[in-house]
């Protein structure tokens, strides 16, 4: 090592002794866009070797022989610059690369230049959503990337969402990408059982410098077995070398439910009301006017069959809601020099959510070093640290009557909320007798998690191409629920309130080494990685819960007579696979990449405890070959090709082993727990194997001012994991099985244009659109459908299949359904149900386009899905004509009401279901339609102060902004939000955001 | 050079230490479950499985609940008033296709766990002696219960050996369960099986009641401490199992004198503390845990096993007490009476008169005969099962003793009986008209316990039905409804089971 060092001293004295003759040139590298100096860039005698690199003032100091006329300045991300030499000072004013094909893009373990990729692999940049008041980086991901279907599970604060990339095949596998921050491998999902808390809330977005997504599978082939359902690649911002750059934004806003039901007033409903009572009693022989007093007695009890003079209207819906107060601080710091760099940030958030007691807190800490220990060993650390408060409601889907988004579309208007005093209502007519007001604020249900994201690595340069790096990352969280009813609310009066506690914790790790070696042997470049990874997944959970709590407002569990339980549950997985990668090119023309994973892991069975997981993919950039050369209209032009075969892991951690579970309990005196066999062995159940081919052009026009990425590609997943029945004379129910197979199939489509370029003002427009359809293959058993059609053999995934709506008798207003032999009936049998559709879209995709004019800038996003039937749940309660104590929409005033009228909703009939008919309440197609939509899901304003002002107030870059996040939506669905259809009950409508913020950097 | 050479060594080692490690480096153990091995290591892990087992009899479509009265429903002890019944039992009192018992999959729960106890507690090694008794016990009852389970299948899903109809649509069907006795620890070894013959089942049953018996006989042998009078009837013991041994041996015809020398011993107070009722206590023993006329009775643990809505939704209490007027007041489901034939069978002054009373309920204002058997005598919604009492062992020996033509003796067990339940003993026959009058005793004395349907159907009788059930048929032996369908989730798995016929 000394010897080398004294040897290039040398090296260096004699060039200098060599070129005493020449002369010496200074000057300093900025950049072009900030004026700030650039360190590292590289400057060259052009024709020679000479050269030096710039010091972290950007400053170089260069003896050039007497022949020399000019200086190469060049670094990554820059556009190469020569300059002629002109006495002893050139400067140069680098400009960055705008074209992004020399972006580099992150891959698995690795990065690589955007025109060398061979796979389909998608990027989005940390900037195109900074500052936006969503609470978890996966939102972003809406409509950014061809093929990535995003939809929030939940519009509570940082609650949950689901990503699919290009569809699913599965049935009960996975559906959801890995997620890797920084390398660590993550688990999505909900971390809290009281509200919807995203696991990857605790990375603050704005930390984000990429995000990648690794769509085929031979890019996301290098993650094995965990890979099958495509991989997110999350990498936060480092620091560069040069002067420090303080970065600190601020927003606040407010958050509504832009679109909530329309319901009735308290005395249109009544008149309903009425109508239904009347109906029945005549059709079964009676007086209209001994069903009015029927509908009086059971909206009006007080008054013994009497009507007050005015019908007091509550409105639920705005009873529960509020205009939520958004804000958000963001502060980060970065820099560097030659040897180190940093970037350091905090940020906090406080979001109230658009229900009454729905917020998320957070704050964030991240420290993300890099520091050069020599010239062959480099350390580097990633800390994050997030600890985030929740309250909410419940998210569970279903009939909740004590959450508030069924809660209140079941109350009857004529509910008072509180008493003349101010206290409570708590008599209620109708279908739901509790406050709902009362259970959302008196009701506790909170969730506060503590989570860290980070990871430590050494790399070590062995030899010039040959580097080795040690890795270590951990996704750690500890999440306390709490959950209180006090005895006030009538669910927990008869338990004198009711509490429960849970703590969780789950710690996630992972430990990779990996050795790297590049070698260019003249046209011919190779470069390899080989390497190991573990990781470990273990979550336990601790519960208690009592009853009898001495005082209301004593809400912990130490604050109740009796306890009434507590159970502790552990769970875990591990997996661990040997991975390599080598990549080969022809002058950068011709490429090829091969991953390998043999990976395996504690949820495959004994017999089939690893696979071999691989992927190829190659490419051609015709571009580059001299036949290109003569045109200019075509300025990019690769072909790419790939075939990879990963896997969707089994969700059951234990699945495959023996196990004797809790079998009851017995005996007198003293109670002796039972144990018994619970599963059988299941030594030969595996992954799910997923193949998928891809072929792919990337497309250039006139100087890439339009460029064009374009994929097909093929996904079937064989080996899919179903239960096959055993007889139940053996004691066992089933055993789970790979035997289905599915298939999707689609093409990804994005296409970005700058339409406009000048000195002033430009506008560049990103569309992108994925076509997606998949089918089911074969299931087990012989079988051609499971779950009641819902996957049937030949068809789409998703089935809806019920019976199909004929509207309603203009005769009598009674609602009519077609038979099996499409032949009007009042009463279909189960023979009668159809497909009527199913649930994946057509098409989906979004489109974004960016103005700039001077210092301002507007963007906006439109987020769009077509063709996907949804069934609305919420319908079939709201939906009755009136026949029920529910609230109803306002739409069901268009119910029949004379013989000849032509209408859709049945005529209001107390009970809903007709004599010999069949309930008009019951699922049919009445309730699916299509939830096709376009969305201005983010628009953004934003104004950058021009120096004239900056250079007043000493502060060099000055933003300010107005952000909107779905603005606009055009959809035909009924429901009260597109994103979320089926279940729909009790789902959290996504808010409208309006935020406005400042950020100022220096 | 060197330094190259390191790495290359340092690498390769890497990963044949990875690769030879590999199994084990993909493994990890639940806590919340355990894996045979864990859960059988020793004589106190099979006895845990055995627990399971009587957890299992007590759930509500088992013993906990249609064992106990749904064979009073299925026949004519029992009355469905379906307006206040919430559901319960109203196809059942009408014998409607299919409203049947169903304890398939129960059933068989239990025998593989059962299957599991017989056939590896014998391998233990290195029992501790102090172990060594309880050995031998979990393995008694673990037979007893086995035969139990078996002769529940039998006598549900299958005809008696001498019952089997000669005409009709189930003529000569002779199927009854599917015989397995060795567990079922891998896929491969739950492959479908046939069902077996009445006889081969019935086989199997007695040959596991005589283990049984031999079983608990040999404890002392091993251990000085072994208890064969247990204090309380709780668990299977030798005394229940010759009880349950007759029983099979009068189900299955001909073997009277057999079944009468195993009620003998069932009876024998030096291995058993079922007494029978004192006169005058036969409505307050009802209300005892244990009933002091117990040879094995179903304990329950209100607060651990009867919380919640479980107890009020399907316990015994909620099904035949009139809701808001018990003597508890609480809410149930109550719409299971007592049909007007069987009041009408007790005597003014019978002591077991007093275990029916009148009552509407809060929400209806019929009054209906109700049974107090199930008054919540351990905890809300919470009743002790008997699954065998004193009096009924009894009985059954003086129907086997009957059956033999020995009347005069057959009737004075009878007038034992009815002693001591302060009922006139004046006609009680000494002729064959004991055999009739037996019958009736045992309804007299057994309703609300589950055997009516059983003993109708064993002696080959037609299923009468209460007249207040106006649309009940009554149900004769060659109807196909003698018989219970097997779920047919089994039948479309493997189609030769057979299913019974006609469903």
């Amino acid at each position: 090592m000394k010897k080398l060092v004294l040897s290039l001293f040398i090296l260096c004295c004699t060039v200098m002794t060599v070129f005493s003759q020449g002369r010496t040139i200074t000057g300093t590298v900025t950049s072009n866009e900030e004026g700030l100096p650039i360190p590292g860039v590289s400057v060259k005698v052009k024709g020679t070797n000479l050269g030096v690199s710039t010091n972290a003032n950007g400053k170089y100091s260069l003896v050039v022989p007497a022949t020399a006329t000019a200086l190469e300045f060049s670094s990554l991300g820059f556009v190469l610059q020569t300059i002629a030499i002109n006495g002893t000072v050139v400067n140069a004013s680098l400009v960055s690369d705008s074209k992004a094909l020399t972006e580099v893009i992150v891959t698995g373990y690795g990065v690589q230049k955007k025109r060398e990729v061979t796979g389909a692999i998608a990027q989005i940049k940390g900037e195109s959503f900074q500052d936006q008041p969503i609470q978890s980086f996966d939102k972003a991901l809406q409509g950014r990337a061809a093929g990535v279907q995003v939809n929030s599970t939940s519009g509570q604060p940082g609650g949950g969402i689901s990503v699919n990339i290009r569809g699913t095949a599965t049935i009960n596998g996975s559906t959801q990408p890995l997620y890797i921050v920084d390398g660590v491998q993550m688990n999505s999902g909900g971390v809290s059982g009281q509200t919807s808390v995203n696991t990857l809330a605790s990375i603050n977005p704005n930390d984000i410098e990429s995000i990648e997504i690794l769509k085929d599978a031979a890019s996301a082939a290098i993650y094995g077995s965990l890979a099958g359902n495509g991989v997110v690649l999350i990498t936060t911002k480092k620091g560069k070398a040069g002067k420090s750059v303080i970065r600190a934004s601020a927003q606040i806003g407010n958050a509504k439910q832009y679109n909530p039901y329309e319901l009735l007033d308290a005395a249109t409903w009544y008149k309903l009301r009425v109508e239904a009572f009347e109906n029945q009693y005549v059709r079964a022989g009676l007086s209209a006017a001994q069903g009015a007093i029927e509908a009086a007695k059971a909206t009006f009890p007080a008054l013994a069959g009497g009507v007050p003079a005015t019908i007091d209207d509550y409105n639920w819906i705005d009873a529960v809601s509020q205009t939520g107060k958004n804000s958000q601080y963001d502060l980060s710091v970065s820099g560097g020099d030659a040897k180190t760099k940093f970037f350091i940030s905090g940020s906090y958030n406080n979001n109230d959510g658009t229900i009454l007691s729905s917020n998320f807190k957070r704050g964030t800490l991240r420290a993300n070093l890099e520091h050069a220990i020599s010239d062959k060993l480099t350390i580097s650390a990633s800390l994050s640290l997030a600890a985030n408060k929740a309250t909410g409601p419940s998210t569970n889907a279903g009939f909740f009557t004590n959450t508030p988004f069924t809660g209140v579309l079941l109350t009857a208007p004529v509910n008072k909320v509180y008493n003349a005093d101010g206290t409570f209502n708590t008599t209620f007519v109708g279908t739901n007798n509790q406050n709902s007001v009362q259970n959302i604020k008196q009701e506790i249900r909170k969730a506060g998690t503590f989570q860290t994201v980070s990871n430590l690595s050494l790399t070590y340069k062995i030899l010039p191409g040959l580097s080795a790096k040690v890795f270590g990352g951990v996704d750690f969280s500890d999440v306390s629920d709490l959950n209180y009813r006090p005895a006030t609310l009538s669910a927990a009066a008869g338990s004198v309130g009711s509490g429960s506690e849970s703590f969780r914790r789950n710690i996630n790790y992972t430990t990779t080494g990996t050795v790297n070696y590049a070698k260019n042997i003249g046209d011919h470049n190779f470069s390899v990685l080989g390497g190991f990874e573990f990781r470990e997944v273990t979550g336990t959970v601790l519960t208690g819960t009592a009853q009898g709590f001495a005082s209301p407002v004593i809400s912990l569990l130490s604050g109740a007579s009796t306890p009434t339980g507590t159970a502790s549950t552990f769970t875990g997985y591990r997996t661990a696979g040997i991975l390599g990668n080598a990549k080969y090119d022809y002058k950068g023309k011709y490429l090829f990449s091969t991953n390998l994973r043999y990976d395996g892991s504690s949820r495959f069975g004994a017999n089939q405890k690893f696979g071999l997981f691989y992927g190829v993919s190659a490419g051609w950039r015709v571009i580059d070959e001299d036949f290109m050369k003569s045109q200019t209209t075509v300025s990019d032009l690769k072909l790419r090709a790939s075939y990879g075969e990963t896997g969707v892991q089994p969700t059951d951690n234990f699945g495959v082993i023996a196990l004797y579970g809790i079998g009851g309990q017995y005996g007198n005196p003293g109670l002796s727990g039972g144990l018994r066999p619970n599963q059988l062995p299941n030594p030969d159940l595996t992954w799910e194997v997923s193949k998928q081919v891809n072929f792919g052009l990337d497309l250039g026009f006139l100087k890439n001012r339009i460029t064009l990425a374009f994929d097909i590609y093929r996904k079937t997943n064989s080996d899919l994991i179903l239960p096959r029945t055993l007889p139940g004379d053996s004691g066992f129910g089933s055993i789970n099985e790979n035997a289905g197979k599915a298939k999707t199939e689609g093409i990804d489509i994005d296409l970005n244009t700058r339409n406009i370029e000048t000195k002033d003002f430009s506008w560049s427009t990103n569309f992108n659109i994925a076509f997606n359809r998949n089918e089911l293959l074969q299931l087990n058993n012989g079988l051609t459908n499971i779950s009641d059609f819902f996957y049937t053999v030949g068809m789409p995934l998703y089935q809806i299949f019920t019976f199909k709506y004929a509207g309603v008798n203009p005769a009598d207003g009674r609602p009519m359904y077609y038979d099996k032999n499409s032949n009007i009936t009042y009463n279909p049998t189960n023979a009668d149900r159809y497909y009527i559709g199913d649930q994946n879209p057509d098409f989906f995709g979004g489109f974004t386009n960016t103005f700039k004019y001077k210092g301002l800038t507007l963007d906006f996003l439109f987020q769009y899905q077509y063709g996907n039937s949804a069934y609305l749940q919420s319908a079939q309660y709201i939906e009755q004509s009136g026949s029920i104590a529910n609230n109803q929409l306002v739409s069901q005033l268009d119910r029949w009401t004379t013989p000849g009228q032509l209408t859709a909703v049945p005529r209001a009939f107390q009970g809903q279901v007709e004599p010999g008919g069949y309930s008009m309440i019951n699922f049919s197609s009445r309730f699916v339609e299509k939830a096709s939509y376009i969305r201005l899901k983010s628009a953004n304003i934003s104004y950058k102060l021009p120096e004239s002002i900056t250079q007043k107030i000493g502060i060099p870059n000055v933003t300010l902004s107005l952000q909107g996040l779905n603005l606009v939506t055009f959809t035909n669905y009924r429901g009260d939000d597109p994103e979320n259809t089926g279940n729909n009950l009790n789902f959290y409508p996504n808010p409208r955001i309006i935020s406005g913020g400042i950020s100022v950097q220096f | 050079m060197k330094n190259k050479l390191y790495i290359y060594v340092a690498t390769a080692l890497l990963f044949a230490v990875t690769v030879t490690s590999c199994e084990k480096i993909v493994e990890i153990d639940p806590q919340n479950s355990v894996t045979p091995a864990v859960a059988l290591k020793d004589v106190d892990g099979y006895q845990s499985v055995l627990i399971s087992v009587y957890d299992r009899l007590q759930t509500y479509g088992y013993y906990g609940r249609d064992m106990a009265i749904m064979g009073d429903a299925l026949a004519d002890n029992l009355f469905t008033a379906t307006a206040i019944s919430g559901s319960r039992y109203n196809t059942q009192n009408l014998n409607s296709r299919g409203a049947h018992y169903n304890i398939w999959a129960n059933a068989y729960g239990a025998i593989n766990e059962l299957n599991i106890i017989i056939s590896g507690i014998d391998g233990l090694q290195d029992v501790p002696t102090s172990k060594a008794g309880l050995r031998v016990r979990v393995k008694a009852e673990a037979l007893a219960l086995r035969g139990m389970v078996y002769f529940d299948l039998a006598r549900i899903y299958g005809y008696e050996p001498t019952k089997v109809p000669t005409t009709g649509t189930n003529a000569n069907f002779n199927k009854s369960a599917v015989l397995r006795l060795t567990p079922t620890t891998l896929a491969a070894e739950a492959a479908s099986k046939p069902r077996a013959t009445i006889l081969e089942v019935y086989a199997s049953i007695e040959k596991d009641l005589l283990a049984s018996i031999a079983a608990f006989q040999s404890g002392p042998s091993v251990d000085a401490a072994f208890v064969i009078k247990s204090s309380n009837p709780y668990r299977v013991t030798e005394s229940f199992t010759h009880g349950l041994l007759g029983k099979v041996y009068l189900y299955w015809g001909g073997k009277d004198a057999a079944a009468v020398t195993e009620f003998d011993k069932a009876l024998n107070p030096t291995i058993t503390t079922a007494v029978l009722s004192a006169a005058g206590n036969a409505a307050a023993d009802f209300k005892k845990v244990p009933h002091p006329e117990s040879l094995f009775e179903l304990n329950y643990v209100q607060s651990v096993e009867v919380v919640g809505v479980t107890g009020s939704n399907d316990g015994l209490f909620t099904y035949t007490q009139p809701t808001g007027t018990n003597a508890n007041n609480l809410a149930t489901f109550g719409g299971q009476t007592v049909s007007n034939e069987l009041v009408a069978l007790l005597e003014p002054g019978d002591d077991r008169r007093a275990l029916i009373f009148s009552a509407r309920t809060s929400t209806n204002a019929v009054v209906y005969n109700w049974a107090n058997k199930y008054p919540s005598s351990n905890g809300a919604y919470t009743d002790n099962v008997k699954i065998m009492r004193y009096a009924d062992v009894l009985l059954m020996k003086a129907e086997a003793l009957a059956n033999q033509g020995f009347y005069p003796q057959a009737a004075a067990l009878v007038v034992q009986l009815r002693t001591s339940r302060n009922a006139t003993v004046v006609g009680v026959p000494v002729t064959a008209a004991i055999i009739d009058y037996i019958q009736d005793e045992r309804r007299r004395e057994l309703f609300f316990e589950g055997h009516r349907w059983f003993d109708l159907k064993r002696l080959g009788k037609t299923i009468t039905k209460p007249a207040q059930a106006t649309a009940a048929v009554p149900v004769v032996y060659t109807d196909y409804r003698i018989l219970a369908p097997i779920p047919t989730g089994e039948i479309s798995l493997n189609p030769s089971l057979p299913q019974n016929p006609n469903y």
